[in-house]
């Protein structure tokens, strides 16, 4: 069903660690149609996974199973080692999901919004959340209702939820969608300082990442 | 972020404290169930003649039904926009048990439906020709009823919110259910006017409640994880 364009298996040998996130033969499916099978990859600290492929070829399936949100056909993925349906908690307290939407309530304001996402995770720091406001450049708009903030506006502020949280392992689904190229390097930047910090990422995007220091560090897969 | 008490109850008191400032924001959604209980108890003397014995014989059973009925209108919003604006995805991978979770947004909607209906309902009791010295049975059968009305409700809504048109389908799922809390109800408060003893109801609607809120929670976050699969 699918091929492994980039070969992920090398990429997974060359890293010393044990890889802190598996995927084990894994089959994923959208209703009645398999999307995808025996997928398998394991990632380390500080790699970041790129998945492309045409629209529909269940990028977003993928996600989702690797979040905790699907269970999958066939397969299991490990965190730590463990299947994460057995060991959720501590896997939903270590991993951050962005997906397609953002998850905000148009009729708190930005800062509200961003407030809710840092109490449910522990932050009671309004520095951070400041700083993040700052980082996003929404600082200025922090008090309008996010039901008046632009698409990418809104979007910067979904990722506001990467910065509050600090998870280690961050899955953006088309995080740069409706981001303008200053929110981009902001954005890319961050994922930099990210897997520097041993960080893990998987996200989708049509886009090729444009830094070089978070080219070297990906590894791609591509759905078919 | 070590050291920062971040437990279960914190989950509550975020998310309750949410939901009720989004109430308040959305005065729509809030004025609707009560604006219903209010037209439908009112139309009654109206569309009835007169005549307070008919009025009061039909009070219990019309005060409790309309409740009902503005209770389940307002089901929907308990899940209805976290479902579309992908909130409920974040939620349900918050790294807090889904079911306090669910225990914050039902207790938010009870303080916004079913408390509200209940603070008022003595204003419409009278209009129903209800003996004055009686309302505080009225008021004690639906503060004990409808937290129970909505921790049922939120399973039902937990199953159907993924659906384009689950409103007919979620009144099937949950009126038999809603069934012995009306009669509970509506008969605490009919042998109240004729000054029967009615603790053993009332003890039965208080058992009630306290199932339903150790039960539903979890049936609630299950229903939840399916309808996201």
């Amino acid at each position: 069903m699918n091929t492994l364009k980039n070969t992920v298996a090398e990429a997974q040998q060359t890293a010393l660690d044990p890889p802190t996130l598996r995927v084990e033969s894994v089959q994923g499916a959208r209703g009645d149609r398999v999307l995808f099978s025996s997928l398998s990859f394991g990632l380390s600290r500080g790699q970041l996974l790129h998945i492309t492929g045409p629209n529909g070829c269940g990028k977003t399936t993928l996600l989702r199973i690797l979040c905790g949100l699907l269970t999958p056909l066939e397969g299991m993925v490990r965190w730590h080692g463990h299947d994460i349906r057995g060991s959720a908690s501590i896997h939903r307290r270590e991993c951050t999901y962005i997906g397609h939407r953002d998850g905000l309530k148009a009729e708190l304001t930005a800062l509200e919004n961003l407030q809710f996402n840092a109490r449910m995770s522990g932050c009671r720091d309004n520095g951070v959340i400041d700083d993040s406001l700052r980082l996003l450049g929404l600082w200025e708009y922090q008090d309008l209702l996010v039901g008046h903030l632009s698409a990418g506006q809104r979007r910067r502020l979904a990722l506001g939820r990467l910065l509050v949280k600090r998870a280690i392992l961050w899955i953006l689904d088309e995080p740069f969608t409706a981001i303008d190229v200053d929110g981009r390097d902001v954005i890319e930047a961050q994922l930099i300082n990210h897997l520097q910090g041993d960080g893990i990422v998987v996200l989708t995007s049509h886009q090729a990442l444009s830094h070089p220091q978070l080219r070297e560090r990906c590894v791609t897969v591509s759905l078919q | 972020m070590e050291g920062v008490p971040n437990n279960a109850v914190t989950a509550f008191t975020t998310i309750f404290r949410r939901d009720i400032k989004l109430a308040l924001r959305h005065r729509s959604e809030l004025i609707n169930p009560l604006a219903f209980f209010v037209i439908v108890v009112s139309l009654f003397p109206l569309g009835l003649s007169t005549d307070s014995r008919t009025l009061l014989q039909i009070a219990p059973a019309v005060l409790w039904i309309s409740a009902l009925l503005a209770t389940m209108l307002s089901l929907e919003s308990i899940f209805r926009s976290d479902y579309e604006d992908g909130s409920l995805e974040q939620l349900v991978l918050s790294e807090h048990p889904l079911s306090v979770i669910v225990l914050g947004k039902v207790a938010a909607h009870w303080c916004t439906t079913g408390l509200l209906l209940t603070l008022i309902s003595p204003a419409l009791a009278i209009s129903l020709a209800f003996p004055p010295q009686k309302l505080g049975i009225l008021v004690w059968t639906l503060l004990l009823g409808t937290p129970t009305l909505s921790l049922i409700g939120s399973i039902g809504v937990a199953l159907t919110v993924g659906l384009r048109r689950g409103g007919i389908l979620l009144a099937l799922l949950i009126l038999p259910l809603y069934i012995p809390i009306l009669i509970f109800g509506a008969s605490a408060v009919d042998m109240s006017i004729d000054d029967l003893d009615v603790a053993g109801q009332l003890y039965l609607l208080a058992a009630l409640l306290v199932l339903s809120l150790t039960l539903t929670p979890f049936a609630t976050s299950a229903a939840l994880r399916v309808t996201l699969e």
